[in-house]
């Protein structure tokens, strides 16, 4: 193989991707084209999630707390006659990134289960902040029938409450989501984000902040989580405290560990998967958990990899 | 004055519902360093089983041995199939695992009893109130507030003088040591948590006659016995003692004066000790 | 000239156990010093507090004259000091060279970088490139460090202390568990990056003959007192660390 396939290659199957994504809407019927946007922007929280798990190695139970945030500011204003669609979703990405820089400055100096536990507590708190202050958050029905506004302005707008526009929509969010955060896990920042997770203390006797590393990535990973939650509050016209309860929270990390924590499209695949799975079986059953229950336990002790991870590594022991 | 009195009373018998469930999961971590996410629905599953034995037997008496017994069975299958692969790996992995244990008991009890609410009834011994200074209480949750101490000294007792209590404590310092000393770490661990999933089980039982058994009650209970056991030092038993009484205090009198802010009492206590004292508010000592 | 490293009155208590007591050093520029005893005798402990794992109990320690007393490790690091673990520290999972980088990238002060990729980055894989060389590691720089016999791990160790171009490197035990080849390339890389840089070599080592080729000055803590200073000639001949040492132990 010469070195201009190789470096053609990645080219060819992004552009298949993105070929994929902009022609499906043309093949599939509403059902799938809602569930395909519900996939993207799980996916977006998954990928959020992926940079603090598999490449910081922190492992957050609390990481609905920014994907709620970002959800119920978007929906606020957009409940309170907020004109702009842009301004109330980059409020909601704001307000996210800022609680995540306030809950990651506390958190990251603790590590492992504590870690865990910490996030996960603070998780729950927004989650019963939302129950508790009705005034402001709508209590446990949360903010329903938000209005969506057109997107830009005037002529050159576009009306998203349509399925396909806003597939459209969450497909270029996704899109932009997965360029910045692979850019980001390859630059130096990432490398070093890896560094501290193989080894925390090697890292810090190598002149490395762990503490501001781990807070950049956590900040970074809140304001992708807000992303999603945004887009999810105007997807589904509400915001509600399940948003933020920690059933959500384990959502990417199921997704993760599903498509494989230590390669970048694991938490993509396993969002994929999650939903094949849920959607399969309620066919036949609400009861459906038991059935990823079931999944996930064998995954987890025999493909530690993830599906993705355990793939690709056969393939590289198939050319290695 | 008498309310103040009775929400002494209410928290501390939560408290020590409480106590029982997370002085399992405090050993476990204790002894196999697994943080278990399960044990809120092995707790659940103590109570449906309860529930299930009381309805066939009509013996609550009856109910309270067999539950328990076949929850711990259900334990030590989990540990020996699941977690026993996954020692050596990173904590996360373990954390997962006892999360999809969680998912399926949660969903499989609602296949099999429905998602309904069940109640049952304290036993003829224990049903009824007192009357003490003017208002009434009823006997059942003074039976589980004289209970949790009983439990928590014959642990003490337990482990502090028989050989077994011993054998766990040395494991708990030092694996390596204690596969040298000539314990069967394998069969201890798989006792050990036998034994938390049996305490989580019993509490699971005892819990039926004061809280509505529902597919939901696992979920509750398992975060708030992981802050109680954080709080009071993952591992410790004085700790989990300490945490129980607290967290249980805070419910009660929360609801009273604080009623705007009961649900978020709890996490703002666990986050407040966790940044003061990252381990706990009693040093590990098992 | 001034010391580069200056310890003075160093203690350190762990409960009622004293790991370290009162312990006064010095270590001069370009001069190969060694920290020698028994197990248990506090080599450890005191490398750890030199290097900000955690602070002393009481007494300073001065780094080219500042005052680096209970600083954290990351701090120490950008300072000048690196340090070697007894027990092999690497980045386990990634490959040679990017062991490299994530140390190189540190000590440039580079890790702010959020978006131009890190392994094509030109300047530091030829500065990462130049350590490998010198380790002899060359061969291996794509190849994930799980692959690496025990003795180039050890390198690879070197090669991420080095890259922060420290001032003072603090080894411990570097040829602990090696075989007696790995020892001696280990011994001889020493050497060379003694004479060919900067970086003066503080270490310390259980191995009386690696101790006794290469170091101009021992230091011997016994019991986590300092028991005697000296040259090498001057520490074999010291009736009372032979003592220590109960006899024998001590042959060059």
């Amino acid at each position: 193989m010469t070195r201009s396939d190789s470096s053609l290659k990645p080219l060819f199957g992004w552009a298949a991707g993105l070929a994929a994504l902009i022609l499906l809407p043309f093949v599939i019927n509403t059902y799938i084209i809602l569930l395909t946007t519900e996939v993207m922007i799980m996916g977006i929280f998954a990928l959020s999630f992926n940079l603090l798990f598999g490449y910081t190695g922190l492992l957050s139970f609390g990481h609905a707390a920014f994907f709620g945030m970002g959800g119920y500011v978007t929906a606020y204003l957009l409940s309170h006659a907020c004109p702009s669609l842009t301004l109330a979703f980059l409020t909601g990405v704001a307000g996210a990134s800022l609680t995540a820089i306030v809950v990651g400055y506390l958190s990251v100096k603790l590590d492992e289960i504590y870690f865990a536990i910490l996030t996960l507590g603070f998780g729950m708190m927004f989650f019963s902040l939302a129950h508790q202050w009705r005034s402001v958050t709508g209590g446990s029905d949360g903010l329903t029938g938000l209005v969506v506004p057109r997107l830009g302005w005037g002529a050159f707008s576009v009306d998203i409450s349509s399925p396909w526009h806003y597939y459209y929509l969450v497909v270029a969010a996704f899109l932009l989501t997965v360029w910045i955060l692979r850019r980001i896990t390859q630059s130096n920042f990432g490398l070093i984000l890896v560094s501290i997770r193989e080894n925390k203390e090697r890292a810090a006797f190598t002149g490395i902040n762990i503490r501001a590393y781990r807070l950049a990535s956590f900040s970074i990973a809140g304001f992708f989580a807000g992303v999603a939650g945004g887009l999810f509050a105007v997807f589904d016209r509400m915001a509600s405290p399940s948003m933020l309860h920690w059933t959500t929270s384990a959502q990417p990390v199921l997704m993760t560990v599903l498509g494989g924590a230590h390669t970048f499209f694991g938490p993509v695949v396993g969002s994929i998967l999650f939903f094949f799975i849920e959607h399969i079986i309620t066919k036949f059953t609400d009861i459906w958990m038991i059935y990823l229950g079931a999944i996930l336990i064998p995954l987890v002790i025999f493909f530690p990899e993830g599906v993705l991870g355990t793939l690709l590594g056969l393939k590289k022991r198939k050319h290695g | 004055m008498s309310l103040f009195f009775m929400n002494l009373l209410n928290g501390l018998s939560l408290g020590m519902l409480l106590f029982l469930i997370s002085i399992g999961l405090t050993i476990i971590f204790g002894v196999l360093g697994v943080l278990n996410f399960a044990h809120g629905s092995l707790y659940m599953l103590g109570a449906y089983f309860c529930f299930q034995s009381v309805s066939l037997f009509h013996n609550f008496w009856l109910a309270l041995l067999i539950s328990p017994l076949l929850v711990a069975v259900l334990g030590g299958i989990i540990e020996m199939s699941i977690l026993r692969p996954v020692y050596g790996r990173d904590v996360s992995f373990q954390l997962l695992l006892t999360f999809g244990v969680l998912l399926v008991l949660d969903d499989a009890v609602r296949l099999i009893w429905g998602s309904g609410y069940h109640i049952v009834n304290p036993p003829a011994l224990l049903n009824g109130v007192v009357h003490v200074a003017g208002f009434t209480y009823p006997v059942y949750s003074l039976f589980i507030l004289g209970l949790g101490p009983l439990i928590g000294v014959g642990l003490w007792a337990f482990f502090r003088l028989t050989l077994w209590g011993k054998k766990i404590r040395a494991a708990s310092m030092d694996r390596e040591m204690a596969a040298g000393i000539g314990i069967n770490v394998n069969r201890l661990f798989t006792g050990v948590f036998f034994f938390g999933t049996w305490l989580a089980g019993m509490g699971g039982a005892l819990a039926t006659p004061l809280r509505a058994i529902g597919p939901s009650m696992g979920e509750k209970i398992i975060i708030e016995s992981f802050i109680v056991v954080v709080i009071g030092g993952l591992g410790s038993f004085p700790g989990a003692f300490l945490g129980a009484i607290i967290l249980g205090l805070i419910n009660a009198y929360g609801a009273e004066y604080l009623p705007r802010m009961t649900m978020a009492l709890p996490y703002i206590l666990l986050a407040l000790i966790l940044l003061t004292k990252p381990r706990g508010l009693l040093a590990r000592e098992v | 000239m001034a010391p580069i490293l200056e310890v003075k009155n160093l203690t350190k208590h762990f409960g009622k156990f004293q790991a370290v007591t009162g312990v006064s050093l010095t270590v001069e520029k370009g001069e190969l010093t060694a920290l020698i005893g028994p197990n248990g005798a506090g080599k450890t402990t005191f490398y750890n507090m030199l290097s900000g794992k955690f602070p002393p109990t009481s007494g300073k320690i001065f780094f080219e004259g500042r005052d680096i007393t209970g600083a954290p490790p990351h701090k120490i690091a950008r300072m000048g000091i690196g340090r070697s673990f007894q027990i092999t520290n690497i980045f386990t999972s990634m490959t040679v060279m990017e062991n490299i980088l994530s140390a190189l990238i540190a000590h440039h002060g580079a890790g702010t970088s959020f978006f131009a990729p890190a392994r094509k980055n030109k300047k530091l894989l030829e500065e990462g490139s130049k350590i490998l060389e010198s380790l002899g590691l060359t061969p291996y720089a794509d190849m994930p460090t799980t692959q690496l016999s025990y003795g180039d791990k050890r390198l690879v160790e070197i090669g991420i202390v080095l890259a922060n171009s420290p001032r003072l490197v603090l080894l411990d035990e570097p040829t602990a568990g090696m075989t007696p080849e790995e020892t001696e390339r280990m011994i001889e890389l020493i050497h060379h990056l003694a004479d060919e840089t900067d970086t003066t070599f503080f270490l310390t080592e259980h191995d009386m003959k690696v101790v006794f080729s290469v170091s101009k000055k021992i230091y011997v803590l016994h019991q986590g007192s300092l028991l005697a200073a000296g040259s090498p000639e001057e520490i074999q001949k010291n009736p009372e660390v032979r003592k220590a040492y109960l006899g024998g132990e001590i042959h060059a």
